[in-house]
Formats: C-alpha cells, structure tokens, sequence
C-alpha cells in the first residue's frame, strides 16, 4: 500500500506565489497572494480593473519583483534565465517588429530560444497550420489587423513548446474563428501538460475553459477553486457572471446605477 | 549592421547553443534591409530628398570651414591653437552626445514596449542592453559623422594632409562617438537604477548645470579683456580657454590626434587614435557590466513608477487661454487648452525651451557688459541681428521639435476628434495659433530686451518686432503644415517624429525661411550702417551713394520680400497640411 502510494507522481506547481505583496509607493497593487497553478491545469484569473491581475501577471514574467514573498515558475525564481526558458507571455497588447515579417519574426524567436534550424523549421510550419496565419506570413506585420498580430504572437509564444503559457486578455481584437482557434489551442496545451494562467473579462469562456478560477479584489485573492467549489462556498446557484459582481461588490454598484437612472414614479 | 560582443563569458546556465546575440543580429540585420527596402519601394522621393539635404549640409558646412580654416592660415597660427579649436569643438561633441545617447538609452530601456517583450524572452540584459546601444548610438551619432567629417575634411585641406589623414577621419569618429556614448549610456542605466521615480528630474538638473557651465564658458569668452584678435587678447583668451586641454579629455587625445595625422605624424596619430579606440572599448565593457547587473532591477523599478501626483485643475490656464483667443470658436480653444496642459505637464519639454530662452535671456542683459565695441553703430546693427538670428534659428529648433511632431501624435486620438464637433482644418488651426502665440511671445520679449540693451533706434526696433512677427508666424506655420502633410502616425517618440525625414525636412525649409526673411531686410542695413561708418571698402562701393531715402526705399523692399517670404511660409504649409489632413484615412 505504501509503495503504492509512494508512486502516484506528485505534480509540482509550475506557477507559485508564496504570500507576494507588490507595493507600488503607499499604494498596495497586489497584497499577501498564495497561488499555485500545477502542470495541465487552466487557471483563470479574475478581477475588476485596478485589482491586480496584470501587477501579477508582469511579476510572474520577472518584469516586476515583488515587494516581499517569493514567485516561482517551473521551480526556478520568477525573470531567472531557467524561468523564461519555459515561460511564454502574451500581452493584452502584443508586440511586434513592424520592419519583420511575420515569418521573420518566427524565425528570429526560435534563434533566440536556441533552437536548431531543422527543429525550428517544423515547429513553425506547425504553428503556421495551427493558427492559420499563412496567407500573410510574408507581409510585414506594420499591416496586419489586430487579430492578425494576436495570432502571431500566440504562434510564437507557443514555437518553443513552453511548459508555461501566461495570457493577459487573450480574446481581445479576435473574430469568431480565431477566438475557437485560440480556445482550442488552450484546451491542447493544457492536455499536453502546460500551465495555462490566463486573465480574462470574457467570464462566459472562463467557465467554459478554466479548470479553476481566481478571483482578485482590491490587491487579494477572494475566492479560488472550479467553479462548484466557488458556488459551494460562496452558497451561491447563478453564474459566475452573478458570482463575480457578488463577490467584487459590483453588483450592489450596479443596481444602485440602474436604481438612479430610472424615472421616478412620483 | 554592427555586432558588439556581449561582456564576458556565458554563465553556466545559458542554454547550450543558445546565441541571443546572434538572434538580435539578425533582427537588425532584417529590419535594416526590409526599412531600406521599403522605403525604397515607397519613399524614393523621400530617400532623395534625405540625402540630398544631407549633401547640401554637408557641403555647406564644408564651404564654411574651409574658409575659416584658410583665413586662419594667413596669421600663420601655431598647432597648439589648432589644438585649442579642435579640443573645444571635440568637448562639445563629447558632452552633446553623452547626453543625447544617455537621454535615447533610458528611453528605450526603460520605457519601449519592446524592451518589455525581450524581458520575458532569453536574452541577458547586457544582450538587451546592446541592441538599444547599437541603435540609440546610430540615432545619436550620425550628426557627428554629418558635421564633423566636413570639418575634418576642410582642415585637411587647409594644412594639406596626406592620404592617411583622410582615411583616418572616419574611424576616429566612429570610435569617438562609442566614449561619450558609452558614458551616457551607462550613466542612463544607473539613473533608471538608483532614481527611477524622479529620472526627469535628475536629467533636467543634469542639463541645467550643463547648460551653467556651458553659460560660464561662453562668459568667459566674451569676457576677455583686451583688444580683439591682438596678440594680448589672444594669450588671455587661451588662457581662460586652458581646461579643455587637460591631458585626461578625450576631446584633447581626438584633437592630438587630428593634428598630428594632418601633419604626417602618423605614430604620434594613431597612438592616440588607439588611446581613444581602448578608452571607448572599456567604458563600452563598463556599461554592458553595469547593464548585466542592474539593467533587471531598474526596469522593474521603473515599472513600478506610477505618477501618484493628483493634477489640480488650471483654471487660469482655461481663463486666459479663453481670453487671449477669444475670437476662436469654442472647440478650438478647448483643444489649445489641452495642447497647453500637455505641454506644461511635460518638463522634459519646456525646461529645455527655458534652459535656452533663459540662458539668452540673461546673455541679452547684460549684453553691454560683454563687449566695448558697441559706441559702434554697424557692431550695434550686427550684434543686434545676430541676437535676431541666435533667437529665430531657438525658435526653429523648438518647432521642429516639438511643433512638428504634435501633429503625428494627434493621430492616435484621431477616433476622439473626429467624434467631435470640430473639422478637422480648426484642429489645424488650433495647433497654429498655439505654436505662433506661444513663439510670439517669447522671441519677442527676448529681442526688445536685446534691442532696448544695445539702444537702437525706435525705427529699428519696429522693424525687428515686425521681423520677429513673420518669423513666429512662419516658423508655426511650417511646423504645424508640414507636420500634418509629414505625418508618423505609427511612431509614439515624439523625439524620434523630430529626428525623422519629416523632422529634418522641416528643420532645413525653417532654416531656408530664416535665410530668406533675415538675410533680405539685415543685409541692407548692414550695408547703410557700413557706408555711414569707415568699413570695408568692399561694403562701402557697394552702399557709399546710399542717402537717407535710397537707404529706406532698400530697407522697404527688404521688408516686402520678407512679409511675402512669411505669408507664402503660411500659405504654403497651411494648404498643404490642411489638405493632407482633410484626406486623411486614420
């Protein structure tokens, strides 16, 4: 029976903060945050705006050290070299080289994270499938639409085979068939063992995608786990739309709104 | 394109086989190629036109120096007061470029979206660090190479160097340009470092005491006693001058350098040219050091910067702004107002235009004390329209910078303005009488205190504030059209709008403006005031049958030219933005 139980393969978290708080002057953006987000595992990341999802987001890509309390990725400390070896960050924002082609730019991604040329060449060829990005691989990205670039950008996030994948608003700027595109690659990555974060507004595909869910307020985490255990705790049977503005206040913000802007009776 | 090895040996716990280094060599190597193939495609008007304004500075700066060069040969001067010239003019270079690269570093190392991305991404930070410098000393050092080589040139010239002298100019300069490079750069590094919420700060009182002590040096120049040019004047001139041939000044090892390779001293040259070549290699190992162990923990700090400064309302801005344009309809005002508050909320912009203005401002006050030669009724006319032309060639160099690029950057709130119950040519024309008003006043105030120090006559003075008028209206004008027909909508920078082809473009048709307007109406005078006087006879054949009204029918015909010069400078540009503009898609 031990040995038994000896065997079943603990799976370290491959995103942990450890109580991290991130001071920005007196203002508190992110206060006392244990989280962990193991191999395999969506997790969705929550919040109004100003509650400190991308502070966290940007600590976990090593662009912000935390003012006390530690961030690991895949064990190794968050910004270390062994960190962005198997992190992948796509901002709300992406960037890219406008003089590169998409192509160039694939290219210039994969010299970077060492890959060989053979590798890289099949990596790119089956990222070029996956997000359909052929057609205008070859232009220079100065005129690609906003989807264009998102789609490139996850292209190449995602060319190196990442063990970590951290999204900051994945779904902006996406139509219908590249927003199921990029669904679909989430539900891959996660299957072949990648920890996905992923902040999000969008919270029908949170409920849809996430494996878990963490809800951020005011610098701290209030509510984490699937989305029953959210329901169970918070002994709360709508969604998670309903759930969210119950737990973030904005609900009672928003029936004062909708109170105050109707006609009186009188 | 230039590969700049990275400090030191890889760590242990670089990826075997990973070369970053590599990876951003071919990213600029691309980006270079497909720009110049783009614009090549696109822009070969532009292309043109860049290169040949880039021709004709360079050979007029060629021109200008090489007779300078020549008439200084007739006094058979000596190498130590070449020494003296070169060692000053290389100081200068060093402080500018030190500033200006240190100011480009900090920018894109501590506030560019793409230096952001690379974070996340493999490359060490001194890797990081070293893409930027390659490209921040490229933006910083071509005006180098573009004034200094025609300088070089002229001398060589002059003196008669040999070959090896003229292939020599452009690695010293190159390696030159890397010392002070190197030093900004690092010095940049350390300020996002150690003060990362106050970097604006800490840079405008760096370019206050640069500018104090550029003020103290030139005090101490005019301010030499004795007659000028006599051999009395000239000891205590240099003598004053002695600090800027310390024996530890790069700038003195480039003038050493220079002089001794013009004269065949090839040792005695390329000793120092290598003196300058390992200086500048160490303070690049320093600064990719520093990067290495700092770049992280500074970017992260200067993140972190959030301006938690609340910004009260300036209701006197909005009262006198509402009262100096009241003949403007409402929506124009509220956009002069915006540009007005934009503007004093950015003192990376008006502390140098107050740096400048003050420093000239202080100059024309106490203008009597700086020389005797003003009893002198043509040196009172010619100081007092180099006072004309020292404040409109400022004035010109405000617009270009900041003036032209308001235009690009209005593009980004496009979506906003064109929501607005405003057309577009008032958005235009809001621009314009914000830059002209704000011109106005400042070029003006600082010529009646110039005029009214050297005590011209009432008439002169007129005609100067009418000059300075045009000017101010032109100048604006200019910016604000060719702002809008020249257009960056893509770019953020305004510096980079300013130091691009629409920036250039727009600062030589400013400079062309200024020669027009000042050289029609200063050189009749000029010529009526030598005639009066025992001048050159050059002058004096040219205006000694000059009576009192041949002299004002010139100066008139001078003025005309002028006032049509600033009315097609208005026109012109106004239409051509207003056009670009009107057909713009955002």
């Amino acid at each position: 029976m031990d040995s038994k139980i000896q065997s079943i393969p603990v799976v370290p978290p491959m995103i942990r903060f450890h109580d991290v708080t991130k001071q920005f002057g007196t203002k508190t953006a992110v206060s006392h945050l244990n989280l962990e987000v193991r191999a395999g595992e969506l997790f969705a990341f929550l919040g109004p705006n100003g509650a400190g999802k991308t502070t966290s987001i940007k600590m976990i890509c090593g662009l912000l050290k935390p003012t006390s309390g530690t961030v690991e990725i895949g064990g190794h400390q968050a910004g270390s070299l062994q960190a962005r070896n198997c992190l992948a960050y796509v901002p709300d924002q992406p960037f890219l080289y406008d003089k590169l082609t998409g192509r160039e730019f694939l290219n210039f991604v994969t010299q970077m994270r060492g890959m060989d040329k053979v590798h890289s060449q099949i990596k790119i060829a089956e990222m070029i499938r996956l997000f359909e990005i052929e057609g205008f691989l070859d232009e220079l990205c100065e005129g690609y639409s906003q989807g264009m670039k998102q789609r490139l950008v996850f292209a190449s996030a995602l060319v190196h085979e990442p063990s970590v994948l951290v999204v900051d608003e994945p779904f902006v700027g996406l139509d219908p068939r590249s927003a199921r595109i990029v669904k679909q690659m989430f539900v891959d990555q996660t299957r072949r063992g990648v920890a996905v974060l992923m902040s999000i507004h969008l919270l029908s595909i949170a409920e849809s995608l996430a494996d878990r869910i963490g809800i951020i307020h005011q610098g701290k985490m209030i509510a984490t786990g699937t989305l029953s255990e959210l329901r169970g705790k918070e002994e709360f049977n709508g969604s998670l739309e309903d759930l969210f503005l119950e737990l973030t206040g904005g609900d009672e913000l928003l029936q004062h709104t909708i109170k105050n802007s109707q006609p009186s009776n009188d | 394109m230039i590969h700049l090895p990275l400090v030191g040996k890889k760590t242990s716990d670089q990826n075997v086989g990973v070369d970053e280094s590599d990876a951003l060599h071919y990213l600029r190597n691309r980006i270079f190629r497909n720009t110049v193939s783009d614009l090549w495609k696109k822009g070969r008007l532009r292309l043109f036109v860049g290169l040949f304004c880039c021709f004709i500075f360079w050979v007029g700066t060629f021109v200008l120096f090489w007779g300078g060069f020549e008439f200084v040969e007739t006094f058979k001067l000596t190498d130590e007061i070449y020494e003296y010239l070169f060692s000053l003019f290389f100081l200068t270079l060093f402080f500018m470029l030190g500033v200006s690269t240190g100011i480009i570093v900090y920018a894109g190392l501590y506030h560019g979206r793409e230096v952001s991305w690379l974070m996340t991404q493999p490359p060490r930070e001194d890797g990081i660090f070293v893409h930027k410098f390659v490209e921040s000393i490229g933006f910083a050092g071509w005006g180098v190479l573009l004034l200094g080589s025609p300088v070089l040139v002229a001398y060589g010239l002059s003196v008669k160097a040999g070959i090896i002298y003229y292939l020599a100019i452009c690695p010293l300069l190159v390696v030159f340009i890397g010392l002070p490079g190197s030093l900004g750069a690092t010095f940049a590094i350390l300020i996002g470092y150690i003060v990362p919420r106050r970097p604006k700060i800490i840079l405008s009182v760096i370019g206050v005491i640069l500018v104090v002590v550029l003020g103290k040096f030139i005090w101490n120049m005019v301010s030499t006693k004795g007659v000028a040019l006599t051999p009395d004047w000239m000891d205590n001139l240099l003598g004053r001058l002695a600090f800027s041939r310390h024996p530890l000044l790069p700038s003195r090892w480039m003038a050493q350098a220079v002089v001794a390779l013009s004269h065949g001293h090839h040792a005695n040259g390329l000793f120092y040219f290598f003196v300058i070549a390992s200086n500048a290699a160490m303070a690049y190992l320093i600064a990719t050091w520093v990067s290495l162990r700092v770049l992280r923990e500074g970017f992260c700090r200067a993140q972190g910067e959030r301006s938690s400064i609340k910004r009260r309302q300036r209701f006197w801005l909005d009262h006198f702004v509402n009262a100096v344009f009241s003949l403007l309809v409402r929506p124009v005002k509220l956009l002069i107002i915006k540009d007005a508050r934009c503007f004093l909320r950015d003192p990376g912009q008006w502390s140098q235009f107050m740096i400048f203005f003050g420093l000239l401002g202080a100059y024309f006050l106490n203008i009597r004390k700086f020389s005797t030669n003003l009893e002198s009724q043509v040196w009172r006319n010619l100081v007092s329209y180099l006072n004309l032309s020292v404040t409109a060639l400022l004035l010109a160099t405000f617009t270009s910078r900041f003036i032209f690029p308001m235009m690009s950057l209005e593009g980004r709130n496009a979506w906003m303005l064109n929501l607005l119950p405003v057309r577009r040519s008032q958005i235009l024309w809001g621009k314009f009488a914000f830059s002209a008003s704000l011109s106005f006043v400042a070029s003006e105030s600082l010529l009646m205190i110039s005029d009214i120090q050297l005590g011209l006559q009432p008439g002169l003075i007129a005609v100067h504030g009418l000059l300075m008028a045009i000017i101010s209206l032109g100048l604006s004008a200019i910016s604000v059209g060719l702002g809008a027909r020249l257009a960056n909508f893509r770019e953020t920078d305004p510096s980079k709008i300013a130091a691009g082809f629409g920036g250039t473009l727009n600062l030589v048709v400013s400079l062309l403006f200024l020669m027009i307007t000042i050289g029609a109406v200063a050189l009749p005078c000029h010529l009526y005031y030598v005639g009066l006087e025992s001048g050159s006879e050059d002058f004096k054949r040219m205006s000694n049958s000059w009576n009192q009204n041949q002299f004002q029918v010139w100066l008139g015909l001078g003025i005309s030219i002028s006032i049509i010069a600033g009315v097609l400078s208005v026109l012109i540009p106004i239409r051509m933005g207003l056009c670009a503009l009107e057909n713009q898609e955002f």
